[in-house]
């Protein structure tokens, strides 16, 4: 039975237009305002390593996966 | 496994003289590292922004030429509950990551990534209609399985603390009856000193022998390919908020079905079958924000995937990465994912099915809350970490019926320990 096509239609859109808004202007940081910033805890993955396993364990065990990066290989994990 | 990232760095060159010339030397490691996570974030002219950071918030290995990483963790899953046929008792694994990263000169940086898996336990098999019609039987695999996955990645960035730079990643695994091969490549580019573009291809082959396969009338070998893309776009919305959002594609053709698993159609029991195509995308939203009157950060992760078997999913995380002091960190995080059913999914087929059938649980409709706890501490280069995580899935959680809830969901408990530590 296919899904109804409407809430993901809804959710494209909404990012599009968060996209789009990106493209508008933002209030500049300046760089002697980005300490903040640069601290360790606020990287997108402060832990590869135990990313790398959450990531293996998540793609191995839910139906579907994705993530803003290069994709490995598979594996024959089930 | 999925590999490869764009936002690893954490080194600058020791060597850097737009640091050393203009501060002291107590604090020109730490500044080094502050670059690096102002450049990870696309953040530029970093100099000035590190120079702001507050001490202790960077990680104890990352002002070192070479630093080393290790994890160790054990994998429990729960035994199966319900009607069973065949051990109850599922996967166990332990797991060794090793990680070695050193900067070739200052224009450069390499990384190998080496993990080795011990896998042993039962899996769901298919699953049966029970007599009184009240409920399912789940069969397990009749003998114990036994693996070990091992696996080598190697990693190259270019200009590693510039806004822009290059990532070049190529990955190997082997297990006894799976191989796979991938490669990939990343670009940030910077387009503004607000904005950031993220875009990269990779590519994977697989091969697949499957054990016992004549004794058993499975495939005998079988491959697949799997090709990805993804693009982004960071923000730095203030001076403590960024936001990153983008998208990805996989398209993956060949054998996609699992080779040891069943499906009961209409009193026969048969071969897993699902197309030998499949498309996913993947929208995500990732957001950070620092709260440095708390010595603390809140991270915010959203992703929505569709695919083209009638899959859709979301996944929402949210974590908390609180400093305790100079040395030690306490992140908790906590993580719900639920999913709709693939449309050739049913426990089992009373009547005749189309040309493809799956019993396997992780095409059901169901969801899962998971809980994890990290804790962190310093010693001067070396940073030790142990951490706990709890996942349950459950078909109550998801968007599904319980008529078509598999008895097979998975939960699970994970340990883990292990270090970081630099050196030059």
């Amino acid at each position: 039975m296919p899904n109804d096509p409407r809430p993901r239609r809804t959710l494209w859109t909404a990012l599009l237009c968060v996209l789009l808004c990106g493209c508008s202007s933002l209030p500049t940081v300046q760089p002697w305002e980005r300490g903040q910033l640069a601290r360790w805890d606020m990287q997108w993955q402060p832990d590869p390593l135990e990313a790398a396993m959450t990531e293996q364990v998540f793609f191995s065990k839910e139906g579907t996966h994705g993530k803003l990066g290069a994709a490995g290989g598979g594996c024959g994990c089930n | 496994m999925r590999r490869g990232r764009l936002m690893s760095g954490s080194k600058v060159p020791n060597d850097s003289p737009s640091i050393d010339a203009c501060v002291s030397p107590s604090r020109a490691p730490a500044l080094r590292l502050m670059l690096s996570a102002a450049a990870a974030l696309g953040i530029q002219d970093a100099s000035l922004a590190a120079e702001t950071a507050e001490p202790g918030q960077d990680a104890a290995s990352a002002q070192r030429e070479t630093r080393l990483h290790y994890r160790y963790s054990e994998y429990d899953e729960d035994a199966i509950a319900g009607q069973v046929i065949g051990s109850a008792e599922r996967y166990f694994v332990r797991a060794h990551q090793f990680q070695l990263e050193r900067d070739v000169g200052e224009q450069a940086r390499f990384s190998l990534n080496a993990t080795q898996e011990i896998m042993s336990g039962s899996s769901p098999w298919y699953v049966l209609p029970a007599n009184n019609s009240a409920g399912l039987i789940q069969v397990m695999s009749g003998a114990t399985i036994r693996d070990t996955r091992r696996e080598l990645v190697a990693t190259l960035v270019d200009n590693p603390d510039a806004p822009s730079r290059n990532t070049y990643s190529a990955s190997a695994s082997d297990e006894d009856d799976y191989r796979s091969l991938s490669l990939g490549y990343e670009r940030a580019h910077a387009l503004s000193p607000q904005l950031t573009l993220g875009y990269g291809l990779s590519y994977a082959d697989d091969q697949i022998d499957p054990s016992d396969a004549v004794e058993n009338g499975r495939i005998e070998h079988a491959d697949k390919q799997s090709r990805s893309a993804f693009a982004s776009l960071s923000w730095v919305l203030t001076r403590s908020a960024v936001l990153q959002a983008g998208v990805q594609l996989t398209d993956q053709r060949g054998f996609l079905s699992d080779p040891y698993k069943l499906v009961y159609v209409d009193g026969d029991i048969i071969a897993d079958a699902r197309p030998d195509q499949r498309l996913q995308s993947a929208a995500l939203i990732r957001y950070r924000h620092a709260l440095s009157k708390l010595d603390a950060s809140l991270h915010l992760d959203y992703r929505f995937v569709d695919d083209d078997w009638s899959i859709q999913s979301h996944m929402i995380e949210l974590a908390w990465y609180q400093s305790l002091g100079r040395d030690w960190r306490l992140v908790p995080s906590l993580r719900y994912y639920r999913q709709q059913a693939a449309d050739f999914y049913a426990p089992f087929f009373l009547d005749p099915a189309g040309d493809y059938a799956s019993s396997d649980y992780r095409l059901s409709a169901y969801g899962a809350w998971s809980g994890r706890l990290n804790l962190r501490k310093r010693f001067g280069a070396w940073e030790f970490s142990v951490g706990a995580e709890r996942y349950r899935s459950s078909s109550a959680y998801g968007p599904g019926s319980e008529q078509r809830a598999a008895p097979g969901l998975v939960s699970y408990s994970r340990l883990y320990a292990g270090f970081d530590y630099g050196f030059d």
